[in-house]
């Protein structure tokens, strides 16, 4: 996958819970671990929108591009 | 849109699914009933003693011109399919679920359901044609008369339309795992 979800690392970061962000979003703690696992095909402007709002922070800090390995 | 209004759509989304899922039900109930009253009324036009007395609502079998056996042979193998479709029109309905509304088990069963309807529009035509065929072979007769009804003809073009809608539902499937997968 070329776009990685680097939603654990601002996790960590701003020392905040899936809990408490999944409660803020209003998605279930399951999708959100499917979102920071990034096992999922897409995030709707709404929930990026409130996932920066709550842990202030740009959608770069969270999703970044990494190509993908030439074999 | 604004997140109050955005979960407001989420709800209505939930509410109208429950909704599907409870009329699926009920139109399940009326399938399993169709597919059961398909096989009674064709085996009282069958078996039924027209000269019953105090008989107020009778089954006649249309013979067409065949022997009684031959037409009730034909006529048990239409209603055992089109009961077989019902069936499977019934068991699509039962697997509506709120959580997956189009599902490969729904279609699959979906697709079915057309076969079989097809099946028993092809036999509808097919089989009194052959009867007649095969018992004028059998009686020397020189010439058979054959008459074929647009109306049985017709009754294929629902089932093209039918196979159609299964492909919808594939698409439909698609599109409900592709929203699943988003969040």
């Amino acid at each position: 996958m070329a776009i990685v979800v680097r939603l654990d690392v601002m996790l960590a970061t701003r020392k905040v819970r899936s809990r408490e962000l999944a409660e803020f979003v209003g998605i279930t703690e399951s999708n959100l671990s499917l979102l920071k696992s990034g096992h999922v095909r897409g995030v709707r402007f709404e929930t990026l929108s409130k996932i920066c709002e709550f842990l202030a922070c740009q959608p770069g800090d969270l999703l970044a591009y990494v190509p993908d390995e030439e074999e | 849109m604004t997140n109050r209004n955005y979960r407001n759509t989420e709800r209505n989304g939930r509410a109208t699914a429950q909704h599907i899922v409870h009329a699926a039900r009920a139109l399940a109930i009326v399938c399993w009933l169709g597919a059961l009253s398909c096989l009674v009324i064709t085996g009282a036009g069958i078996w039924a003693d027209r000269s019953a007395p105090g008989a107020t609502v009778v089954a006649i079998l249309s013979t067409d011109g065949l022997p009684r056996a031959w037409a009730a042979s034909i006529a048990g193998a239409l209603a055992l399919v089109t009961c077989a479709a019902l069936v499977e029109l019934a068991r699509m309905l039962g697997r509506v679920t709120p959580d997956a509304l189009f599902s490969s088990a729904i279609t699959r069963h979906f697709r079915r359901f057309a076969a079989l309807l097809m099946a028993a529009a092809v036999l509808r035509v097919l089989l009194p044609a052959v009867a007649t065929l095969w018992l004028a072979s059998q009686s020397g007769a020189g010439s058979v008369q054959l008459t074929f009804s647009g109306d049985d003809l017709l009754s294929l073009l629902p089932v093209a339309v039918f196979f159609f809608v299964a492909r919808l539902f594939d698409e439909a499937a698609r599109l409900e795992d592709d929203q699943r997968s988003i969040v």
